[in-house]
């Protein structure tokens, strides 16, 4: 039988989990329906935001190495202006990526341009480990470090504070691509670019746009996921994963779909490892994450290709 | 009119008459040299990294196979390689489970097998899928692979641990210096070229390839376009678990596994990007580059993710032919206009004498 004190905190645990993959999980989806590829490239651009964050933020003296030569010389700002620089750098990098992957490889297969993406990741992840070698930090919160307990599940301020700014950010961005001129703009690039152009969309900057915003997010997501974690390329790669499965879980359609697809998969994760199930190995958690996202792919995928079979007949 | 013999052969006088020199004996005879002669005056390490560079190579061959031949990206090929260097390690271990190592070839078998049957297992649901979900899937499972089995430390030998992983003797011959096993990778990366090759060539290949192309012409001529993407996989399992099976032996200890994690797998999955898919040869030479260039750059600190990333976003950029293929193109695009300019001025000449008397306007 099931121990409900351990099903009440693997719940508050799992919700906090969703939320850490579904900041991800949302600019992913976003970037999906502008360009129909997989944007592997926000995981070094929360790599390169969370790295800038911490950069300017962190104490010195809590530093891996403080007290030799090989410690990093961090600022100490305060967190507000370090968190909107790190955002501006998503959006940044965002941009110079979907400069190329909406100019010149607009029209190039969806396969070949995620490829390209997967490239931008490695270039930004090389770019963070050339300048800060080796390093594997932790990273202050920019909502402190403040704790309460609910349901039995010890929960920070932190992740309270993500869990809301995420709902927030969702519902304004459904809102903005089922009710606006902009979102009807996106959902038509994102149907048929050449269609899209034949009725007069300002195809280039709708979707340079859509990038920045979801660059954005991608950063945001960097400086709030590390707070949770450890700054490190694996961590961020890591959540990445688990981001991309909550998506694909969403069908790479919604922003909500996402959003809870994010939560079923940190959900799945809290209760195996919080001993919902009795005692279940890391090895075999894995195992089972991977199941539940490989259901997820099969499904969603021949949904997917019977739509594909209707639209043709 | 005077025929003009072809430029790049040279007939040999004697008892070798009729054997040409053409460019490929010239660069097999020459590649022979260089294997021959080289590795007598470089350093021992150069020599362990270039053996693990050939083995790199019929990784990326297998790859090729996946992604160039089929048209799916896998992100599991660090996956495939590591799980068939452990289980062909763990196999040729001394003191497993009290009955001794197994010989070389049946521990080879199984570490392969293992990779193949991975690689085709994941095939066999999603090859009916667009790539996108297939990249999604496989990188699932380089994950999983990573958290499951190669954490075993029964089966990967752990970090630090002493165990001994013994150079393979096969059919009496031992292998165990560097300099021998530097002449076993080579000849085994040859044979997996060649074996490519012929795969290539035959109907197997050439129905691979037509799936790629056009999936619906391939199923109306009879092709299975799921049956043959699940041989594209499977063959490509089966070259990345050959490499794995020679990679186990050649550091005579358990690798380490953070050459065996997601990013290993990007920077794999960047070679044949670079390279192109169209010539093993230019696979190869990516291939021993890509393994090398980290290596010879180590003063200036080259971060093998700037290498794969440039790699990646390089080869995109170069488009599907990669950079061997541009450069072929831009050979022959040389030669043709060569051959255009050598028979405008054949019509020069033969139109000056008989002179239709159009020739100064």
């Amino acid at each position: 039988m099931f121990d409900p004190f351990i099903v009440k905190a693997s719940l508050v645990t799992g919700v906090a989990l969703g939320a850490l993959y579904g900041i991800l999980a949302v600019s992913l989806v976003l970037s999906f329906r502008m360009s129909r590829i997989v944007a592997f490239v926000h995981g070094g651009i929360a790599l390169c935001s969370a790295f800038l964050y911490w950069y300017l933020t962190a104490n010195p003296a809590r530093t891996s190495g403080h007290g030799t030569n090989l410690a990093y010389a961090t600022k100490e700002w305060p967190k507000a202006p370090a968190v909107i620089l790190a955002v501006l750098l998503g959006a940044g990098l965002a941009a110079l990526f979907a400069w190329v992957a909406t100019g010149r490889m607009a029209r190039w297969p969806r396969v070949t341009v995620t490829t390209f993406a997967l490239g931008g990741m490695l270039i930004f992840t090389g770019i963070t480990q050339e300048i800060w070698p080796g390093a594997f930090e932790i990273v202050p919160s920019p909502f402190g470090k403040g704790r309460v307990t609910l349901w039995g599940a010890n929960v920070s301020h932190h992740q309270i504070a993500v869990i809301a700014l995420l709902v927030f950010l969702v519902i304004v961005l459904h809102f903005v691509v089922t009710r606006t001129k902009t979102g009807v703009q996106m959902r038509a690039i994102s149907d048929d670019v050449e269609a899209a152009e034949m009725v007069g969309v300002p195809v280039r900057k709708i979707s340079m746009g859509v990038w920045c915003i979801s660059g954005a997010l991608a950063g945001l997501g960097g400086v709030l996921l590390t707070p949770m974690t450890r700054l490190g390329a694996s961590v961020i790669l890591f959540v990445l994963i688990r981001s991309l499965a909550g998506a694909v879980l969403g069908g790479f359609k919604s922003l909500p779909l996402a959003l809870l697809g994010a939560m079923l998969f940190g959900q799945v994760e809290a209760h195996t490892a919080g001993g919902t199930f009795g005692k279940i190995s890391s090895g075999w958690r894995e195992v089972i994450l991977m199941a539940v996202l490989f259901v997820g792919v099969v499904i969603v995928a021949r949904r997917k290709q019977s739509q594909f079979r209707l639209a043709e007949t | 009119m005077s025929v003009t013999p072809p430029k790049t052969s040279l007939r040999l006088p004697g008892s070798l008459a009729g054997f040409q020199l053409t460019p490929p004996v010239v660069g097999v005879l020459g590649l022979a040299l260089v294997m021959g002669i080289v590795p007598q005056f470089v350093k021992e390490y150069w020599i362990f990294l270039s053996s693990a560079g050939f083995l790199t190579a019929i990784t990326v061959m297998g790859l090729a196979v996946i992604i160039g031949w089929a048209g799916q990206v896998t992100l599991a090929g660090a996956a495939l390689l590591g799980t068939s260097v452990y289980i062909t390690g763990y196999l040729l271990r001394e003191g497993l489970a009290g009955s001794g190592a197994w010989p070389f070839i049946p521990a080879m078998i199984g570490g392969v097998v293992c990779a193949t049957v991975l690689s085709a297992l994941v095939a066999i649901p999603t090859a009916r899928f667009s790539g996108v979900y297939v990249m999604v899937l496989t990188m699932g499972l380089q994950v999983t692979m990573e958290r499951t089995l190669f954490t075993y430390t029964w089966i990967s030998g752990g970090a630090g641990a002493d165990v001994r992983v013994p150079r393979p003797e096969i059919f009496g011959f031992k292998f165990d210096t560097d300099m021998r096993y530097f002449y076993l990778c080579f000849v085994v990366m040859v044979i997996a070229g060649l074996l490519m090759h012929a795969l290539r060539r035959s109907r197997h290949g050439r129905a691979i390839h037509l799936v790629r192309t056009d999936r619906q012409a391939a199923a109306a001529v009879g092709i299975s376009p799921w049956r043959y993407r699940v041989i594209a996989f499977a063959v490509g399992g089966f070259l990345i678990g050959i490499a794995g099976a020679f990679t186990a032996p050649l550091y005579e200890s358990p690798p380490a596994l953070t050459q065996y994690v997601l990013f290993q797998s990007l920077f794999l999955l960047a070679i044949p990007v670079v390279a192109g898919t169209q010539t093993i040869v230019g696979l190869a030479s990516v291939a021993v580059a890509f393994q090398i260039l980290p290596a010879a750059l180590q003063s200036h600190r080259l971060s093998v993710y700037l290498l794969g990333g440039a790699g990646l976003i390089g080869g995109t950029l170069l488009g599907p032919r990669g950079m061997a293929g541009t450069l072929l193109d831009m050979l022959q695009q040389k030669r043709d206009v060569a051959r255009l300019s050598e028979l405008a001025g054949t019509d020069e000449d033969s139109a000056t004498p008989t002179g239709s008397g159009h020739s100064g306007e």
